[in-house]
């Protein structure tokens, strides 16, 4: 029964240690916090549209797409982040596993943009907003002309 | 009460078993990268250049016209990775992308493409298994050579991801197919890698990395195919693009972006190793990047030559 009690306390042990290994694991992107919202263009909803919030101090950025209402939620890094809105003109559609045409001269690939392309660089985009736990849904509002 | 405990035991053993088979694995998969990167030296001191990412359209082989679709640089490295015989199989006059043989294969007719090449395939990958089974006798490349941040990322018109114009925007200026970000293009012989096409330094520039079949349609194209784009690194590092479709990703509850249809947000890297991918920089040294790396910083090691050799990610 001695061996018995031991492999218990090896056991209960490596239970232990196997819980506080798992604290550590997870998604990569530790105290993320989720951003809900919703994007207006000229005080309209604007749906279909891809919405980046790029974190304080780097990290990949995280993205949504708005739906029919305009609404978008993400897991976004705390801190002020720079924000960028795009829409761009789509065919939509099935989505089978065509591959690219080789007709795709670079003045094909522009982006043909819905919006003032400005706001789809997070660099010139003048949105931001400080991401933190419990905020309010943010509000971006968008400007077809200046 | 003992064998309950030795059960317990056991069962907390199996995820460290787990985890040293998946050791294993990404050594493995890290090795072939190693061995690609030899490779490619191996055609740089031949040739005066890294081969073509792909040769899908554009330049001249031969001295004849315009030519596609003949081959990606796999093909290219077949005979610096042991795989001579197989190289003297591809027959550059037309396009290989479907091309037959009838020797020395048993069935007298097997399509190059269908020859599995382990250096080619990383153990993590499960999709590997899957495609087995894929149609039209494919096998893949876990390994996709770099465009960078080639500005030029397009969009699928029947997989829209309006994403597309956000990742755009990381792009370097100038940019495009024929004059890559990265050491690598699709585009041919328009432009072939040198060393001295690299002035941020080889080993501050990506060359090659992971992808997956499961998540991309270009990569599914197989390991010989001249449509292998090459990944942008304008793709967050395992951006998840593996929905077979778009029907399928919405029933999901995500958007077009999430399939692997979209040209954007499937031609990045992407692996199965927690966190992160292997990256073949140009001089030959293998190293695994966070996702969770800075995207700018991300963008600098996959632009040869935009002036920054940044450190420490």
């Amino acid at each position: 029964m001695k061996i018995a009690r031991v492999l218990v306390s090896v056991a209960v042990l490596m239970i232990v240690s196997v819980f506080l290994f798992l604290g550590c694991g997870g998604s990569g992107r530790p105290g993320a916090v989720r951003v809900t919202g919703q994007v207006t263009l000229d005080g309209k909803p604007l749906a279909g549209a891809a919405v980046m919030f790029t974190g304080p101090e780097g990290g990949a950025p995280v993205t949504a797409v708005t739906d029919a209402n305009g609404n978008f939620f993400l897991h976004a890094v705390p801190g002020v982040n720079k924000v960028a809105v795009a829409k761009t003109e789509a065919a939509g559609g099935g989505g089978e596993e065509a591959l690219s045409p080789p007709e795709d001269v670079p003045t094909v690939n522009e982006a043909k943009q819905l919006i003032p392309p400005k706001y789809a660089n997070p660099a010139t985009s003048g949105i931001s907003f400080e991401v933190k736990p419990g905020m309010p849904p943010v509000k971006i509002e968008l400007k077809s002309t200046e | 009460m003992v064998i309950a405990i030795i059960g317990i035991l056991i069962a907390l053993l199996l995820p460290a078993v787990q985890a040293a088979r998946e050791a294993a694995r990404r050594s493995q998969c890290i090795n072939n990268l190693k061995q690609i990167g030899l490779a490619l030296h191996s055609y740089h001191d031949i040739y005066g250049s890294f081969p073509p990412g792909a040769v899908f359209y554009g330049g001249t082989d031969y001295g004849s016209g315009p030519i596609n679709n003949r081959g990606s640089m796999h093909v290219r490295l077949l005979p610096f990775l042991e795989q001579q015989q197989l190289y003297q199989l591809f027959d550059f006059r037309n396009g290989t992308d479907n091309l037959r043989v009838s020797t020395p294969f048993p069935d007298g007719n097997t399509l190059l493409r269908s020859v599995a090449i382990p250096v080619y395939l990383c153990p993590t990958d499960n999709s590997n298994r899957k495609l087995d089974t894929v149609p039209n006798q494919v096998q893949v490349s876990n390994y996709y050579p770099s465009m960078g941040p080639t500005y030029t990322i397009t969009d699928n018109p029947s997989c829209s991801c309006p994403e597309y114009a956000l990742w755009q925007s990381y792009g370097s200026p100038n940019t495009n197919n024929d004059n890559p970000a990265g050491p690598f293009t699709r585009r041919g012989w328009h432009f072939v890698c040198r060393i001295a096409d690299v002035p941020d330094g080889t080993s501050n520039t990506i060359f090659v990395g992971e992808v997956r079949a499961d998540c991309s349609g270009h990569v599914r194209a197989g390991w010989s195919h001249s449509n292998k784009w090459g990944a942008f690194t304008q793709i967050p590092i395992n951006y998840d693009s593996c929905y077979p479709d778009v029907a399928s990703a919405q029933a999901a509850g995500k958007t077009a972006c999430a399939a692997r249809c979209t040209w954007n947000t499937e031609v990045g890297f992407k692996s199965q190793h927690p966190g992160g991918a292997n990256f073949l920089f140009g001089d030959g040294s293998v190293r695994f990047i966070s996702q969770t790396i800075d995207h700018w910083t991300y963008q600098y090691i996959g632009d040869r030559r935009d002036g920054r050799s940044p450190s420490g990610y």
